[in-house]
């Protein structure tokens, strides 16, 4: 009986601070429902990245051809006027720098679709400690959306970018890279 | 410019039942669904960040979750019991992050501190000695510290923990057991109780 006191007494003790509550970040939610709206898309039009060969990259770009002279005879007609797709080539890569400048915050990262709206996966660095966060990646082509968090707290939309508001009044910030390129011949 | 998130939800959705929420979700009504998040997340967030002793990596994780049960809904087969259906893919996802990161390096400094004499209150408010407690629970493998923390730290009966886990009642008491034996070997001398 004395011994299981002891167990019951020492699990009060270990316990008593795991017991405590956990306090999300205050932008848990806003997360949470980009990564939801993400994925709520439609699948044509989520972020998708298509790796081709060169001559993948030739057979798409002849079969796009293909629709657009299909288009041009007038069976089916996609564009207003004749167009050229050109093919992105498939060893291109784009790397975009993010700065963020806040000399009082002590830890900064980015949260966007690239990186499933996580607040920690990518984080900023201040390399020469005067307050200029930064980090470079390698984005997919297309259209993306994202934020700052600093101190693992504060949603702050790029000052520099382009924003959006969603439906709850959240504002994040929208960057469009590279992707293929379409224009008239 | 800087915004807290705060989403504001609608006090007809803060009404509505766990069954009503999924049911408007499976439509694909986001708000619905971010009215469940806001329900659930606070009592799973503890567990998560026990579990894996890093706050940032348990809200991850607990995206994740969330994400799964977005995508997953339609397996949702009680909605009324939508709470412990999500506990499970809590349960599941801390145990796969936990396995997959392998056990942490643990450098126990042994007579740093004393939780002899004190009180819990007085464990809880002593940084070093929740320090000690962090690290002897991270250093437990992954199956023991999950029965650990369901039992004495969620407070869940052993048939509710077999539920969630999979596991059989015997085998959870014997994980629970264990689990206090090594973190008394491990807290031995400053836990003295």
């Amino acid at each position: 009986m004395r011994e299981r006191m002891k167990t019951e007494e020492f699990v009060a003790r270990v316990t008593a601070p795991l017991k405590e509550a956990v306090t999300l970040s205050a932008g848990f939610d806003a997360r949470v429902r980009r990564a939801v709206a993400e994925a709520a898309r439609p699948w044509w039009r989520r972020q998708r990245t298509f790796t081709l060969s060169p001559l993948g990259s030739l057979a798409m770009a002849a079969g796009l051809a293909g629709i657009v002279l299909f288009s041009g005879l007038g069976a089916l007609r996609m564009f207003p006027a004749p167009v050229a797709v050109v093919a992105q080539a498939p060893d291109t890569v784009h790397v975009v720098r993010f700065v963020f400048a806040d000399p009082a915050a002590r830890q900064v990262s980015i949260a966007g679709d690239f990186n499933g709206w996580s607040r920690s996966a990518t984080p900023l660095e201040d390399v020469a400690g005067s307050g200029h966060w930064s980090v470079e990646l390698v984005l997919k082509p297309g259209r993306h959306e994202y934020v700052f968090i600093v101190d693992g707290e504060r949603w702050v939309a790029d000052p520099y970018a382009l924003r959006q508001r969603d439906e709850f009044g959240q504002e994040s910030s929208v960057l469009r890279v590279g992707g293929q390129v379409m224009r008239g011949a | 410019m800087t915004y807290r998130a705060e989403p504001a939800v609608s006090e007809e959705m803060e009404g509505l039942t766990d069954a009503a929420l999924v049911a408007a979700s499976r439509r694909g009504d986001q708000q619905a669904f971010a009215q469940l998040v806001r329900r659930h997340r606070d009592r799973h967030a503890r567990f998560a960040a026990r579990m894996l002793g890093d706050q940032d990596e348990a809200e991850d994780v607990l995206q994740s979750v969330f994400m799964r049960a977005w995508r997953h809904l339609g397996h949702c087969e009680d909605p009324e019991r939508f709470g412990a259906w999500l506990h499970r893919i809590v349960v599941n996802e801390c145990r796969t992050f936990a396995s997959r990161r392998g056990q942490r390096e643990m450098k126990l400094v042994r007579d740093e501190a004393s939780l002899d004499g004190l009180s819990a209150e007085d464990v809880t408010r002593d940084p070093a000695l929740r320090s000690l407690i962090d690290q002897a629970l991270a250093a437990l493998p992954t199956d023991l510290r999950e029965a650990f923390l369901l039992k004495h730290v969620e407070e869940l009966e052993y048939e509710e923990m077999a539920e969630l886990t999979g596991a059989g009642v015997s085998a959870l008491k014997m994980r629970v057991k264990r689990a206090i034996e090594r973190l008394r070997e491990r807290l031995e001398g400053v836990t003295d109780a």
